[in-house]
This record gives C-alpha cells, sequence and structure tokens, in this order.
C-alpha cells in the first residue's frame, strides 16, 4: 500500500486528483480573473457592432448579444459563483452544525424537536425552499447564499446528531465529562474536532449542490442583478438567440458542469480516502464479484 | 398487524410533517418585503382601497391569526384564490396534477429501466473499461444542471434535427378525462393517436429530468450488488449449481434492491424540485410551471399552496415507498 498519508491516498485516486485540479483551477480563475481575461470591459461595456458572433481566434466562445467576449464573462462569472457556493454552504454549516451538536448531546424535546424540524426542511424540494426564500428576500447575490443557507442546513445537522449520538459513549467523552468538563467545551473541544472528515466531505459534495442551485437561481432571475456575468443568468439570456448563437448558452452550462463535477469527484475521493471503513468493505466485494465472475 | 401499526405511524408522521410545512411555508411568505394588498387593489389604488383590500383578506390581524385562519381554511379544502388567474388555488392546483404526475412517473419509469440493468451490469464488470464509462457518466449525471440540459436537448434534438416537440403536453385533441393522465387515458380508451402524440411530447421533459435519478438509481444499484454478491447465499446458491444468471438477476438484485427502493422514494424529492424547473422550460402545464409563475408574479397563497402539494407529493410517495419496502424485505419490517 505504500505511503498510507492522506495526500499520498489522495493523490493515488485518479478521481479524486481530477476532481483536486479542477477545484483549485477555478480558485485560481475567481482569483485572479480581471487580471487575466482577454477582455477586462466584458463585464460592463458593450459594443452593438460586435453582437453575437461565432467562436473565433479573437473570441473563443463567441460574443453575446451586446457584443461582449462570451469567455471572458465566463472567467469573470467564476467569482459569483464559487463566493456564493462558498458562502451559501458556510452559512448552512454555521446553521446546522451547532444544531446537530446539541440535538446529538441531549435527549428529550429539544433534540426531537430540533431533528424533526430538519426532517420538515428536507421534505420540501430543495429548489422550491430556495426559490421562495431568494423571491421572497429579492434578487441579489446575498440573498442567494441565504437561501442556500436555509436549504442546505438540515444535511449538516443530520450528519452532525449521528456522528455526536455515536462518539456521547465513547469512553474518551465520558472522561471529559468525568473530568468536569461543561457540554459546551466537550463538544467544541472534543466531539468536534472528530467529525472533521464527514464534514469535509459534506462541505465538498454541498458545494456542487450549492453551484447548481444558484445557477438555477440566476436562471430564473432570482440571482445577482444585470448585468451580471452569472453562469445561470447567461444562460436563460442567451435562450433567446437560440438556435442560431448556439456557442453562447452551450458555454457557461459546460462551465457549470466542469466546476460541479469537480466538487463531486473531489468530494467522492475524500470519502474514500478518509472512511476505512469503506476501504475495506469495497475491498471485499471486489474479491467476492471476481469469484462470480470466474463462475 | 405490525406492519398495519407501522404504516397508521408513518401516516401521523407524515401529516405532522406537511404541517410543519405549511408553517414554514407561512413564515417564509410573511417575510417578504412586498405588500400583497397593495398588489391585488392594484397601481392606482388610494391608501384608504389598500387598508380595505388588507382588512377584507385578513391580512391585518396578528401573524399567529393568520396562520390559524388559513390552517382552518386550508382543512376545508380551500387554499384561497390566486391573485392572478382569480380562480381557487385548489381548482388551479388539481387540474395541473396529472401533468406533474405522469412526468414524474414517466421519468421515473425511465430512470428505473436505464438505472437497474447498468447498475447490475457494472457491479458485474466491476474495474473494466464499461464500469468506469458507467462511473464517469454517473457522476457527469449529478452535475448536469437541469434546465441547461433542457436548453441542449432542445437545441440538439429539436432546432437542429426536428425530432420532438419543442414544447407542450399534446398537439391534437386530449383523449377523453379519466385519470387527467394523457398516456393512460389514451391506452385506456384505445386512442393510439393520442397516445404516440402524448409520448412524443413527454420524450423530452422526462429524459432531462431522468439523468440525475438514473445516475443515482445506478450508483446505489451497483453498490448494493457489489454488496449483495459477498454474501454467504452466492457460494451456497453456486455450490447448488444455479446458473450465475439466476443467481444475479433473481437473487442478489432482489437483496440488492432494498437500499434501492428507499433511493427512489428519496430522489422523488430531486425529481419534483427538477420539474419545476423543467415544466416552465417546457412550458408543461404541471404544479412546478405553476409555482414558477406564481413566485414570479408575486402570488404568495398561490405559491404556498403549490409548495404544499408539491411537499404532499413527495412525503407520500415516502409513505408508499416505505410500505413497499417492508413488503419486500421482512427484515425493514421488523426494524
Amino acid at each position: 500500500m505504500g505511503g498510507t498519508s492522506f495526500w499520498s491516498r489522495l493523490a493515488r485516486d485518479r478521481l479524486a486528483t481530477t476532481g483536486f485540479a479542477i477545484t483549485v483551477l477555478f480558485v485560481v480563475i475567481a482569483a485572479i480573473a480581471p487580471w487575466i481575461v482577454p477582455y477586462p470591459e466584458a463585464a460592463h461595456e458593450i459594443a452593438p457592432m460586435n453582437r453575437l458572433r461565432p467562436p473565433s481566434e479573437a473570441h473563443w466562445f463567441g460574443t453575446d448579444r451586446l457584443g461582449a467576449d462570451v469567455f471572458s464573462r465566463l472567467l469573470l462569472g467564476t467569482r459569483e459563483t464559487l463566493f456564493v457556493a462558498l458562502f451559501g454552504v458556510g452559512a448552512a454549516a454555521v446553521i446546522g452544525v451547532p444544531l446537530g451538536l446539541i440535538a446529538g448531546w441531549l435527549d428529550g424535546w429539544v433534540s426531537d424537536g430540533i431533528m424533526r424540524l430538519a426532517d420538515i426542511f428536507l421534505a420540501i424540494p430543495q429548489i422550491i425552499l430556495a426559490i421562495a426564500i431568494a423571491q421572497t428576500l429579492g434578487p441579489s447575490l446575498v440573498n442567494v447564499v441565504l437561501a442556500l443557507g436555509f436549504t442546505i442546513w438540515p444535511w449538516f445537522t443530520r450528519l452532525v446528531f449521528a456522528e455526536t449520538r455515536a462518539l456521547r459513549r465513547e469512553p474518551f467523552i465520558e472522561a471529559c465529562a468525568a473530568l468536569g468538563a461543561s457540554p459546551w467545551r466537550t463538544l467544541a473541544l472534543h466531539v468536534l474536532p472528530n467529525l472533521a472528515s464527514p464534514l469535509v466531505v459534506r462541505v465538498t459534495l454541498s458545494m456542487g449542490f450549492a453551484v447548481l442551485t444558484a445557477a438555477a437561481l440566476g436562471f430564473l432571475g432570482l440571482g445577482a442583478p444585470a448585468p451580471s456575468p452569472e453562469w445561470g443568468r447567461t444562460i436563460a439570456e442567451a435562450r433567446e438567440y437560440l438556435p442560431d448563437a448556439w456557442w453562447y448558452a452551450l458555454a457557461p452550462g459546460l462551465a457549470i458542469f466542469i466546476v460541479v463535477m469537480g466538487f463531486n469527484m473531489l468530494g467522492d475521493g475524500l470519502r474514500d480516502v478518509l472512511d476505512p471503513k469503506l476501504r475495506r468493505s469495497v475491498a471485499a466485494s471486489r474479491a467476492q464479484s471476481a469469484k462470480v465472475q470466474e463462475a | 398487524m405490525p406492519l398495519l401499526l407501522r404504516f397508521g405511524k408513518r401516516l401521523v408522521w407524515s401529516i405532522g410533517t406537511l404541517l410543519g410545512v405549511v408553517v414554514i411555508v407561512f413564515a417564509i411568505s410573511n417575510v417578504i418585503p412586498a405588500d400583497p394588498a397593495a398588489l391585488v387593489a392594484g397601481d392606482s389604488a388610494t391608501a384608504e382601497q389598500i387598508a380595505e383590500t388588507r382588512a377584507r383578506l385578513g391580512l391585518d390581524l396578528p401573524l399567529y391569526q393568520q396562520l390559524f385562519n388559513y390552517l382552518g381554511r386550508l382543512l376545508q379544502g380551500d387554499m384561497g384564490t390566486s391573485i392572478f388567474t382569480a380562480r381557487p388555488i385548489a381548482e388551479d392546483l388539481l387540474g395541473r396534477l396529472p401533468a406533474t404526475i405522469e412526468l414524474a412517473l414517466g421519468s421515473m419509469l425511465l430512470a428505473v429501466l436505464i438505472g437497474i440493468p447498468v447498475g447490475v451490469i457494472s457491479a458485474l464488470k466491476r474495474g473494466s473499461l464499461l464500469d468506469h464509462a458507467v462511473r464517469v457518466l454517473t457522476v457527469s449525471g449529478f452535475a448536469v444542471a437541469n434546465f441547461w440540459l433542457a436548453i441542449m436537448l432542445q437545441l440538439l434534438l429539436v432546432m437542429w434535427l426536428d425530432l420532438l416537440p419543442l414544447f407542450g403536453r399534446i398537439e391534437g385533441d386530449a383523449p377523453a378525462f379519466i385519470t387527467g393522465l394523457y398516456t393512460v387515458d389514451a391506452l385506456l380508451t384505445g386512442n393510439w393517436r393520442a397516445l404516440g402524440d402524448a409520448l412524443w411530447h413527454l420524450a423530452l421533459p422526462s429524459i432531462t429530468l431522468a439523468l440525475p435519478v438514473a445516475a443515482t438509481i445506478v450508483r446505489f444499484t451497483r453498490t448494493g450488488v457489489l454488496e449483495a454478491l459477498g454474501r454467504p447465499f452466492v457460494p451456497y446458491a453456486q455450490a447448488m449449481g444455479l446458473p450465475p444468471v439466476i443467481i444475479v438477476w433473481r437473487y442478489v438484485l432482489r437483496a440488492a434492491l432494498t437500499s434501492v427502493v428507499t433511493q427512489i422514494g428519496l430522489v422523488t424529492g430531486t425529481l419534483l424540485g427538477g420539474a419545476v424547473v423543467v415544466e416552465a422550460i417546457f412550458d408543461w402545464p404541471g404544479l412546478g410551471g405553476y409555482t414558477v409563475n406564481s413566485i414570479m408574479m408575486s402570488d404568495y397563497s398561490a405559491v404556498m399552496g403549490a409548495a404544499l402539494w408539491i411537499a404532499a407529493m413527495y412525503v407520500i410517495t415516502n409513505v408508499i415507498v416505505d410500505a413497499v419496502q417492508a413488503m419486500v424485505d421482512p427484515r425493514a419490517a421488523a426494524r
């Protein structure tokens, strides 16, 4: 098995490595987009003479309805997408993790109440909840972040609840109580660090979901208002120019696909690396399936 | 008896969940910045007229009282009147329910018919090129934005290849009303023209919605089959001389399906959520399109009603899935 450190195991997983590379690439793009795009003025300036030009050497993904370079706007839109996803998932964790810790630690009606509330939120299809919240608060990036936070939090609560319940009776946690540590101290300093691995996986996988949901909100006109280069909004604009200006609608959808793919592959890879139980069971079933094949 | 008791418990629990959904949706629609009374009264209304409208709609009462009034009316099947269609919301929704059910069932059927065989084969050929291709495709299925997929399919299959209709549910006359599902009604009345027409329109939105669901089913079938293959009954069946085809498709698949059935219940949520955007794109006259329209027009009672119905469909599906699960797998009933 060679090296057993986290990084060397991750490096051996091809999907995870690809996902990691994609994620890093887009983070870098988001960070330096305004300085590297071929047409930095594409975000706000219009060039009516140049509108709806097909892809060429000067414009890799053609130009849009206002004559702006689609590729440049795509790169500039990376910023909004990652911002919204990161803070949306962050908000969900800020709501969901403490609730999960409390529900997992306590018994009785507080715990039941929190988990019932999570169940109820999960009974409403998430996009509807997100649409309702974003619509209620009005179209803006910050409101998309809030909508994502209120939509995604139950996943964190469920995860943290189950893990906390499992840890609660562990000797090292009982020892904390015996030494006189307060429940808050025990939860924050001894339970929470043990949840790091599943939380990292959950955050990564939620990022993909958040990007998709944010794009759908943008598509419905509930994201940042024009002239934002947000990808979902761009697809909605481009729809009116089909089938002629196909590049206009194609490009932002591909960008969404690649980013979400990156997060999902990274998340799956992290789960394989961070969860030793899963690794073992997969190895066992691999051996068994080989046997049936031979038969 | 325990089965019945379990079912009853789930039912009571579901009603509680729906009650919670009403409260949440009500809470969300009451932080709105816009004033619904002003919207109803119109642009040219005076302050008195708006106040009068507010009192007429009961919007001047304290929130908890508005909630109780809403719940009371809900129990009588009254969801209020849509501000924009000027019709009872319950009637609007009821008229649009069959279209959504038809779309959801069609997509689910498609996803199951594709997902289960592909998942089984992928598990049997574990590590092969085919398995890797399937894995990449399933991961891709989760990563595509459904509204973009819908538009790209429209571009490719409708605008370029001219194979399918761009939107709508049927071209000619609808078949005689029995269930409201055009395909089923056409089958029942032997109206083959309508059946073909309805299926032709159903194809594109179903394919769009089925993709992520099929990906989920492939994934869980594959894992389930791999797990089941590791169980002692497999070498036993082999020792008994059963042909591998029977072992896999009859015994292993059955053991693997328990987790798949649960997932089918859970992905109904994804499907219904996806239907909201996809219906709007294909102009499919269902609950989803209605929701989007109501949201865009700030018709809050209609949004509340639609969200409640969609949540109810989801909860009911899961009660049914739970019952099916208990019948298929005796261990689930014991849990």
